[in-house]
């Protein structure tokens, strides 16, 4: 299948007064597979729309393959029919007039191929998404997994350059999310197509990308692979976002630096050593520690080093692990634990985390404000 | 390839500025004329005229008691209607009245009936001196009348069974959409039922029931028919049968009836605008979008009398008027008391003879099927226009195309009657002109109908049409006009039923020589009798089912035929 590039260039769209992406830039290599990330009212489905030509961006340029299909300085808007993307909807958007087979044939026939052609590609694509005895049955008598599946099928059948997803898991329970994830990477790497996917869920983006872009507000926080933006979030938002990081604001304290670490004091006065990336700065800083990193103890640990007292206020049982909601410097801490000894709800206990856990982060801007995704 | 991508998105661009701009000249023109007949100051029979001014506006307060009685009527008609809209619509979806659905469906009854024929009935039924109630009391030794329908209550009564039924929909709409969880929270936190119907439920669909009383006190202020039939005898005008009264009698005076009509219709124009800020004002939330059971509420031994205010409201709107028109159009001289030396099959032999009911009927079922199969086409085409193209402009379209809402339809048959007459193609005295007028004064008949459906069709099943590569065009025969199959065929029989029942526009625009059924039967029962004019009313009826019965038979066969 022929796969294309995307180039997305200062890319804004405004509805009114309203600026839902204000300056977006970035690529898609042929064959990779793009996520953009973030909650919802980020710009993230208005950018995906932008390409796919369902919305008409204010300004900036979008190129697929190395042409133009959209720019403003050069007054090129290719309608999305002519632009040889296709695409998975929120909704699955089945059409319940028609069979199975006829939805997944729409896009051969709009493209005139011989029905023999239509049938043998048809039955393939079925077969690839597990639902090829189903061809006849009548689109509106699916569950939701098999039309999610029927979607699929009808947006890669005839061969697009590059498939676009918006949110096509968001529908489903969680059981059928998980496994239609693994089943949607494992045709992404069969199909071998460049896709661009829109998620607010971390978990899919992490499992299926290439690389994600973060977005808030319109604008992109990180790009990165998906071990990259885990590991190394560039700000708060996207630590926050990416999930799970506790957040410690202080003071820098270059005084008490050494061996490489970096120090901040909180406003309780306590002294968090930790790692930083790239050139500190001073100031007001953060550190970010993760839930999983941190541990508790019922006896101060050996290391001088990131080990407090604590107390746990509450404890939540979540199956593979614990949550520990700690009081800890006037503020509360979480901590996921996997083990099975259990600290009950108001043990003192010790809390503490290695410096190289302890990721020092400028200090994120505020959100402005939120738009809701159309 | 930038350069016929430009064609490409034209040739949509320059469609939808074409259609509106047709829709535009039929909405606007004759408006534009009603209004330069209302300040003709002149000779009054002058075209174009000779002077303007705002005499006849300043001259209307003779007419104050006419204003007078359109408001009352339309008052007492409005309390009536949304009463029993309320109340029927509380009791079929709220509570667990037996036979809760089939009530639901044969709630669209009233509206296949008509004012018109619910006009003739009851003025049989109750007319003071030989009206059925008032023989019977006399025959029990009373004394005058107990029930006069030539009145302004009578009227209003008429007026409000019918009505009635569109305040049902509305109303009853509201109170399904309602989430059900508000009650139940409500109850939860500890307030009874009581409580809840008071503080939860009628604040609730408050802005629903009022939005349904203006617009029902909008469409009341523009009725012709009922106050035609029932209050002419005792010379009691509205607004409307003052107008025809005014273009009919010789020498016409146009430039009055004009007035009479503009400010008629800023009224309703107003009516129907707060209507619209009520709708869409932010307190309308029940509307969710999000599909509920509404929670029916066990009413125990109450279900017994809700069925009986259920069955009374059917029996005094659609059973007695259906069978009271039968039973009539059978007599040789109606009378309460039937003797078998008074049946007649005579009525029907002489309807059947008149050219009046032979053309007039042929006319008008052709005029319902062009009007049905032209109007979908159009409204269909406008709807998605509107609802679906991104059109710029597409808001002010929409406002336009609804303004015959506005508008009585008598008031503007009168506008088309002078724009059409200097048109220079000669089409007024002929049915051309009614279709043109049926077209018009059904826009937003067609246009709710078809919308109705287009805006249940997720945008995202043209858009993935869309993203598979096929063109507008395409995705419109292959997407779009499938999925709105039901809608458009709901249009085709609602359009074609009003259209061969049309009563205001025809009477004024139909010519001597294309005649229409309606105006005919109203004709006969000034002229001629109760009893010939009821069997024309049922001949009417008769056709229009017999011509659904029929073209449904025909397409059933032509489906079959094709999937042969």
């Amino acid at each position: 299948m022929a796969r294309a590039s995307i180039e997305v260039r200062d890319l804004v769209v405004r509805y009114g007064s309203v600026i839902a992406v204000r300056g977006v830039t970035f690529t898609v290599g042929a064959g990779e597979h793009l996520t953009l990330l973030g909650p919802s009212g980020c710009g993230k489905t208005t950018t995906l729309r932008a390409i796919a030509g369902l919305e008409k961006p204010t300004s900036g340029e979008i190129g697929i393959g190395g042409a133009p299909v959209f720019s403003s300085s050069l007054s090129v808007n290719i309608p999305a029919e002519r632009r040889g993307l296709s695409m998975v909807f929120q909704s699955y958007a089945i059409w319940p007039h028609m069979s199975v087979f006829d939805n997944v044939a729409y896009g051969l026939r709009v493209r005139k191929r011989p029905e023999a052609e239509v049938a043998s590609r048809v039955r393939e694509a079925l077969e690839l998404v597990q639902l090829g005895e189903l061809g006849a049955r009548g689109a509106s008598k699916l569950s939701g997994g098999q039309q999610q599946r029927v979607a699929l099928a009808r947006a890669f059948v005839f061969s697009p350059s590059v498939l676009l997803f918006d949110e096509p898991l968001s529908n489903l329970d969680a059981k059928l999310r998980a496994e239609m994830r693994v089943e949607l990477k494992e045709l992404q790497r069969r199909l071998d197509i460049t896709s661009v996917y829109v998620t607010h869920d971390l978990e899919e983006a992490l499992a299926i990308s290439d690389r994600i872009v973060v977005m808030r507000d319109g604008v992109i926080e990180q790009v990165g692979t998906p071990g990259e933006i885990y590991d190394r979030p560039r700000n708060t938002f996207v630590a926050d976002f990416v999930g799970s990081a506790n957040l410690i604001r202080g003071r820098r304290r270059p005084d008490l630096e050494h061996n490489g670490l970096v120090v901040i004091q909180t406003s309780g006065g306590a002294l968090v050593h930790g790692t930083a990336s790239g050139q500190p700065s001073g100031g007001e800083a953060l550190m970010a520690v993760r839930t999983v990193r941190l541990r508790l103890d019922r006896a101060r640990p050996a290391t001088s080093l990131n080990a407090w007292p604590a107390r746990i206020r509450q404890r939540v049982f979540q199956g593979d692990f614990t949550q520990y909601h700690v009081d800890w410097d006037g503020r509360t801490l979480i901590v996921r634990l996997a083990t099975s000894d259990p600290m009950a709800e108001g043990d003192e206990v010790f809390v503490s985390a290695d410096p190289r856990h302890c990721v020092l982060r400028g200090v994120s801007r505020p959100p402005r404000y939120y738009l809701p995704c159309p | 390839m930038e350069l016929d991508h430009g064609l490409v998105s034209l040739s949509p661009r320059l469609v939808s500025v074409l259609v509106g701009g047709v829709a535009a000249v039929l909405v606007l023109y004759p408006i534009a004329y009603l209004v330069q007949a209302s300040l003709s100051v002149g000779d009054p029979q002058a075209r174009p005229p000779e002077a303007y001014g705002l005499d006849n506006f300043l001259g209307l307060g003779r007419y104050a008691h006419i204003f007078g009685n359109t408001l009352l009527v339309a008052a007492l008609a409005t309390v009536l209607a949304v009463i029993v809209g309320f109340t029927m619509g509380w009791i079929l979806s709220r509570t667990n009245v037996p036979g809760r659905a089939a009530f639901e469906q044969l709630m669209a009854m009233p509206y296949y009936v008509t004012p018109l024929m619910g006009a003739l009935a009851w003025a049989l039924i109750a007319s003071p001196s030989s009206g059925f109630i008032n023989q019977v009391w006399r025959a029990l030794g009373g004394d005058g009348h107990v029930v006069d329908i030539n009145t302004p209550w009578g009227i209003a009564w008429v007026m409000a069974l019918f009505e009635g039924a569109v305040a049902f929909v509305m109303i009853g709409a509201v109170m399904k959409s309602m989430d059900p969880a508000m009650e139940e929270a409500s109850q939860v936190l500890g307030a009874g039922r009581v409580r809840t119907m008071l503080r939860i439920t009628l604040p609730l669909v408050l802005p629903g029931v009022l939005g349904a009383a203006v617009f029902v006190f909008a469409e009341m202020l523009g009725s012709f028919s009922a106050a035609l039939v029932l209050g002419l005898p005792n010379r009691f005008y509205v607004v409307t049968t003052a107008m025809y009264q005014l273009v009919s009698q010789y020498p016409p005076r146009f430039p009055t009836a004009a007035a009479m009509g503009v400010s008629l219709f800023a009224v309703m124009f107003t009516m129907v605008w707060i209507y619209r800020r009520i709708v869409s004002s932010g307190t309308y939330v029940t509307i969710t979008g999000k599909a509920f059971r509404p929670r029916v509420m066990d009413v125990g031994r109450l279900r017994w009398p809700f069925l009986g205010v259920c069955v009374a409201y059917l029996i005094v709107a659609v059973i007695l008027p259906v069978l009271t028109i039968t039973y009539a159009s059978f007599q040789h001289l109606t009378t309460a008391f039937p003797r078998a030396a008074n049946f007649t099959l005579a009525n029907y032999r002489t309807a059947l003879s008149l050219d009046a009911v032979g053309s007039a009927l042929g006319n008008s079922l052709l005029l319902g099927l062009a009007t049905a199969s032209i109007g979908v086409l159009l409204m269909g085409f406008l709807s998605w226009l509107i609802y679906r193209s991104r059109l710029p402009g597409a808001g002010a379209i929409e406002y336009l195309l609804m303004f015959p809402q506005a508008v009585p339809r008598l008031v503007f048959a009168f506008g088309m009657l002078w724009a059409w007459l200097i048109f220079p193609i000669p089409i007024y005295g002929t049915l051309w002109l009614l279709l043109i007028a049926y077209l018009t004064v059904f826009l937003p008949l067609g246009l709710r109908t078809i919308s109705g459906v287009i805006l249940q069709i997720d945008r995202s099943l043209e858009e993935s049409a869309q993203m598979c590569g096929a063109t507008w065009g395409y995705r419109l025969r292959t997407v779009t006009m499938p999925l709105l199959k039901p809608g458009l065929i709901a249009a085709w029989l609602l359009l074609f039923i009003a259209s061969v029942r049309e009563l205001g526009a025809s009477i004024l625009l139909m010519g001597p020589k294309a005649k229409v059924i309606t105006p005919a039967i109203v004709e006969s029962w000034f002229s001629a009798s109760t009893e010939l004019t009821a069997a024309m009313a049922l001949l009417q009826t008769l056709a229009v089912v017999a011509a659904l019965v029929l073209l449904f038979a025909v397409a059933r066969r032509a489906v079959q035929h094709a999937g042969e």
